[in-house]
């Protein structure tokens, strides 16, 4: 089953969560946003906010079903503003925000 | 700093809310208006309104949830109205939405949105929650919204 590990690119209140919902709606799989051992369905806008998860949390999405490879991809691109959070890598001269 | 808890039992009614989700909204700001929580109706139905254009309302499983950050509030503030038609807030799952609630929280209280919104959702997705909500009487509802928000 496809997985992959990311930082939310924002906190996920109703409109991320509705959009992440609208995106992962079309596609033939289940998929889930875990973080901080809660599971959510992606198509639940509901349940993406009762995570209350915040802008930089990490969570683990998951797909299962024939088109498992696609939603994942469709899904991280909303939530995860650029690709999985493996290797941070600093090329702002090692500035701490 | 004064905090009031954001639901009262003024902000709670059994009345049916009209089936078009603006009239619907504008019945719930009647709520908040009637219990004296709103400095500015106009401000609050406008930052409502950007907040919808951004996104719907519409949650799933029969919840629409309404919401903004505004000036119009001094305090988080949430209020409730219960549909037996539903109303269509354009739903992912095409649900018509029987539950609604209001959440307004003021402008600069970013952290309290987030949160308030988390802590409803997190008892709105327990069957048994949206049962109660769906059947209790006032007192019912008020408690256990309360229960949810605490």
């Amino acid at each position: 089953m496809p997985s992959r590990t990311i930082a939310l690119s924002t906190d996920l209140h109703a409109r991320p969560a509705r959009e992440v919902a609208e995106a992962a709606d079309s596609f033939e799989a289940d998929v889930v946003l875990v973080q901080d051992d809660t599971e959510a369905r992606v198509t639940s806008p509901l349940e993406l906010t009762a995570l209350g998860a915040e802008h930089g949390d990490e969570g683990i999405i998951t797909a299962d079903g024939p088109d498992a490879e696609k939603a994942l991809d469709a899904v991280v691109d909303v939530l995860a503003e650029q690709a999985p959070a493996v290797t941070p890598q600093r090329d702002d001269g090692g500035q701490d925000r | 700093m004064s905090h009031a808890r954001p639901l009262t039992p003024a902000l709670v009614t059994l009345d049916d809310p009209p089936t078009d989700p603006d009239a619907a909204i504008d019945f719930l700001l009647d709520l908040v208006a009637d219990a004296g929580r709103l400095q500015d109706r106009e401000s609050a139905r406008r930052d409502i309104e950007t907040r919808q254009q951004e996104g719907g309302f519409g949650m799933g499983l029969g919840i629409a949830l309404p919401h903004a950050r505004t000036d119009a509030v001094t305090e988080p503030t949430i209020a409730f109205a219960r549909s037996d038609t539903g109303v269509d807030f354009d739903t992912p799952d095409d649900e018509a939405a029987t539950l609604l609630v209001l959440i307004l929280v003021p402008s600069d209280a970013d952290a309290d949105h987030l949160d308030l919104l988390s802590r409803l959702s997190r008892g709105l997705v327990d069957e048994d929650v949206r049962t109660r909500l769906r059947t209790a009487d006032e007192p019912g509802v008020v408690s256990t919204l309360t229960e949810v928000v605490a």
